[in-house]
């Protein structure tokens, strides 16, 4: 297993820069872009979003204060170009902010590279009803697994409000599946 | 005792509570996705984004770019900014002071004229011949001074003393 450390004393050293990058993205490459995925759910969109999050990644890391988990970092960074991917692709498109999950939802059905069965691309559909930010703490505890502390460090809202979205998020989805 | 056995357990409820709040949406749908990848995605990012990086403008490149054309429009601004200041400020001071000319003129006539009307008035009130008594040395009028003449006038009672404020 990479150690955190050692990425980062690689990137703060010049000549090391790349190695720590390289080795950066062999740990946490898969898990940011499914993150992003899971928010723009096209592949091109994705990897775009993705492309500029390892830019802000590169700039930033010699800034970065170890404050927080590298990976909370990361993921703060990746969910920040996320949320403003999905907000410029919707004033592109004179979509209202909040009727995002129609469209999104559309591509689940148009988008190539988006197969899998009937019940995940229903509780995909379900997920993209809900508004960015709570979709954003569902994704991350429901697919990510991740405790509600590590995902209030990401996104910046507090434990107990972060459960009740959570809660709401779930009860929210099971009622659209039913309706299905 | 019993209270806090109570709260205990309420936690206990509470924790678990959290914990199997998406439980029957995992049972029921698991957690699979229905999203696919090109073949050789995650092996061609890392070259890639260090691609994208190295053509990448550094931060705070745009506006090194521009600062020049930026410096020019502000420079630019404010010059005019500074124009319309002074015009309009020089235009004000202009008209107030023609009107405070004017006002000041009108004054100045007005107490010429008073000045003329108490003089006239004053030299009505004058006796000829009482001025002599008073041992003027002639009784030629023009040539009566004017003390004489205030003090014939405030002898005989047509006048109160009264301070004259120069204006």
């Amino acid at each position: 297993m990479i150690d955190d450390r050692k990425i980062l004393q690689l990137s703060n050293e010049t000549h090391s820069r790349e190695e720590g990058f390289s080795l950066l993205l062999k740990k946490y490459q898969q898990r940011l872009y499914w993150h992003i995925r899971r928010m723009v759910i096209d592949h091109e969109d994705a990897d775009d979003v993705m492309q500029n999050t390892l830019i802000k990644v590169w700039s930033g890391i010699g800034k970065f204060r170890q404050d927080s988990q590298l990976y909370t970092w990361l993921y703060r960074v990746a969910t920040n170009e996320a949320l403003s991917f999905i907000k410029k692709a919707q004033r592109t498109r004179s979509v209202p902010y909040e009727d995002g999950g129609t469209e999104l939802s559309n591509l689940i059905d148009n988008s190539p590279l988006v197969s899998g069965d009937e019940i995940s691309r229903k509780l995909q559909k379900a997920v993209l009803m809900l508004p960015a930010k709570q979709r954003l703490v569902f994704n991350m505890k429901y697919f990510d697994e991740m405790k509600y502390k590590e995902i209030s460090a990401v996104v910046g809202t507090s434990v107990g409000a972060l459960k009740a979205s959570y809660h709401l998020a779930v009860k929210k989805i099971e009622k659209q599946l039913l309706l299905d | 005792m019993g209270l806090i056995r109570s709260k205990q357990q309420m936690n206990t409820t509470k924790h678990i509570h959290y914990n199997t709040v998406d439980r029957k949406l995992k049972d029921q749908f698991g957690n699979s996705m229905p999203y696919e990848l090109p073949d050789g995605y995650f092996e061609d990012l890392p070259t890639r984004a260090l691609e994208s990086i190295r053509h990448a403008p550094e931060p705070g490149f745009l506006f090194r770019r521009n600062f020049r054309r930026i410096a020019a429009a502000a420079a630019i601004f404010l010059m005019a900014a500074l124009v319309i200041t002074l015009v309009f400020s020089r235009r004000s001071t202009t008209i107030e002071t023609n009107n405070e000319f004017s006002m000041i003129d009108s004054y100045q006539n007005t107490i010429n004229s008073l000045a003329d009307l108490e003089e006239a008035y004053l030299m009505s009130l004058v006796d000829v011949e009482s001025l002599n008594s008073i041992q003027l040395i002639n009784d030629d009028l023009d040539n009566v001074s004017d003390e004489a003449i205030m003090e014939y006038l405030l002898a005989e009672n047509h006048i109160e003393y009264r301070i004259i404020n120069e204006y």
